[in-house]
């Protein structure tokens, strides 16, 4: 098969690439689906005809909760167009830019399973592995997706002790988590085949770094590399059609790659309430563990020290501790309501815009107004939601 | 007015037998639960769970065996107080570097005390899974519940097997 595929000339092996587009594939395969949900086959392999992250997410939750795996297992594989995806326990202020995500135009999203933040885009493919309980096996999923992966092009690639993919013995292309429930497992993980690189390393850079004291869990980064850099014909229509094929051969089944849509309430019913969940900021900020940011701010011209102190539950203030050196009243009465106003405000945009807007300060003495604005200045920093 | 008095007080005084009866039939019913539930007893789940008894109050942990397959500890999830669960219903996550991993209620009741030495040590439940390392606390709705739980001697020889 290697050699077969080095010999077939470049623009023939273009064309062979594109037989069936992703529409033709779906019409062809999703009647197939709904149908062979009833027969009850043994393995299955899915690949979500979408790429929007919140309903891709939002199928592997519907079938991590509603299917019956006793019998029946399923590779799940899909793509998503650029989003970062944070573990179940992590903080999405710390492990990401999030002010910078919501001006680019990129979804967030927090998974169910644990492990770490991954930056998603349509160079990154989503394999998720669903068993029955007696059946989780990491290593055994991963180790089919190298088998399937060398088998096909000239690439050096491992599983090292952390379970992650490592290409060259350097380079991780692969992150992975999981999900155990009381039948139905799950265990996903990413393959970077020819993710923006930039884009990655701008997405994950977090703003919010300095004094903060957080019990989320934190992400480990490595050094990454795309697939596609090794042999250019690898991408998401022939890693679907690799993995997909070595699935079923070592099920020692027949099968199809099915194509669906995980919008279709009639093979999916009640999908779109995952979805609607998956998208909702309770859960996406509102689940982040407590955290709180201590930070002090010095300004030699107005020669004024301001101390900072938020506690954060539930992605909302908590506490808020706004300490000005500066002795005059009207100060003080600047600092003291801003932190009555500040409590119980979501950490986002729209809540903090409220309070942080800048006053009218024409009634004051020039200092105490540019001391006013500084220190509406330092809370945006510190609170780093980009306002 | 007599004999409206007189049924009156006849009543009151039905009622008062009545309710030294009840008071004498309940006692003899607590303690007839008290010497079945052993205070300090573990029962445990075919998912790992245990409780333990003290008063009306139980104590939820996970076994030796469970923590052991989850891997080191690195986050715990725990229901808020005054959470109603049922018998069975998702009460937190574990994650550990494996996995997150659901715990479920052993028992019906309502949270009273989450173990909040474990935000900062959840590395607990690995180390002492059977004391430092309990989840939360909560009420016994239904007592009989513990009923269909195993005791220490069967949950050992249900992990054998």
């Amino acid at each position: 098969m290697k050699h077969t595929r080095k010999m077939i000339p470049l623009y023939t092996r273009l064309c062979f690439r594109r037989i069936l587009t992703t529409k033709e594939s779906f019409l062809l395969c999703n009647q197939r689906y709904s149908q062979s949900l009833k027969s009850n086959p043994s393995h299955q392999v899915l690949v979500s005809t979408t790429d929007d992250i919140y309903t891709n997410l939002a199928l592997e939750e519907w079938l991590y909760e509603k299917e019956n795996l006793t019998d029946k297992s399923i590779l799940f594989m899909w793509q998503n167009k650029p989003s970062v995806v944070i573990g179940r326990h992590q903080n999405p202020w710390l492990e990401c830019n999030v002010p910078r995500l919501r001006d680019c135009g990129i979804d967030l999203a927090r998974r169910i399973s644990g492990g770490g933040c991954v930056y998603h885009d349509l160079g990154n493919l989503n394999c998720s592995f669903l068993k029955a309980k007696p059946l989780y096996n990491r290593r055994q999923n991963l180790d089919l997706v190298v088998r399937a992966i060398t088998s096909h092009w000239d690439v050096d690639l491992q599983v090292n002790v952390r379970e992650d993919i490592v290409l060259e013995g350097l380079y991780k292309v692969s992150g992975t988590a999981s999900k155990l429930g009381k039948h139905n497992t799950f265990h996903h993980f990413t393959l970077l085949h020819d993710v923006n690189v930039e884009n990655l390393e701008m997405a994950l850079e977090s703003p919010m770094k300095m004094g903060v004291q957080s019990k989320a869990t934190e992400s480990t980064r490595s050094r990454i590399k795309n697939l596609s850099e090794c042999d250019f014909t690898i991408d998401f229509m022939s890693l679907v059609d690799v993995i997909g094929h070595q699935f079923y051969k070592e099920a020692g089944v027949q099968g199809e790659i099915e194509w669906i849509n995980p919008k279709d309430e009639s093979i999916f019913p009640g999908v779109s309430e995952f979805r609607k969940l998956a998208e909702g900021w309770e859960w996406k900020f509102g689940k982040t563990p407590k955290f709180s940011t201590n930070r002090t701010f010095t300004s030699d011209k107005l020669g004024t020290e301001l101390s900072l102190i938020c506690n954060f539950e539930k992605g909302r203030i908590h506490k808020a501790e706004i300490v000005c050196d500066c002795s005059t009243t009207t100060v003080k009465d600047y600092t003291d309501t801003l932190q009555r106003e500040l409590l119980g405000q979501r950490l986002c945009r729209e809540d903090l815009n409220q309070v942080l807007k800048v006053h009218d300060l024409s009634h004051l003495v020039r200092h105490e107004q540019l001391v006013i604005e500084w220190i509406n200045q330092c809370c945006v920093q510190a609170l780093c939601t980009g306002v | 007015h007599e004999v409206i008095g007189r049924c009156i007080f006849g009543q009151l005084n039905k009622l008062q037998k009545c309710k030294t009866i009840a008071k004498v039939t309940n006692i003899q019913c607590r303690n007839i639960s008290i010497s079945q539930r052993l205070l300090g007893v573990k029962y445990f789940t075919e998912k790992h769970e245990w409780v333990e008894v003290n008063g009306e109050v139980g104590t939820i942990g996970i076994s030796e065996f469970a923590q052991d397959q989850l891997g080191e500890v690195v986050y715990v999830q725990l229901p808020e107080i005054d959470t109603e669960l049922e018998l069975g219903q998702e009460a937190g996550v574990l994650e550990s570097v494996k996995a997150a991993s659901e715990v479920y209620s052993p028992i019906s009741g309502v949270v009273t005390e989450a173990n909040t030495a474990l935000e900062d040590a959840p590395k607990l439940v690995n180390d002492s899974c059977y004391e430092k390392g309990w989840l939360y606390k909560m009420t016994i709705r239904e007592p009989s519940e513990l009923d269909h739980l195993m005791k220490e001697e069967d949950y050992l020889k249900f992990i054998k097997d």
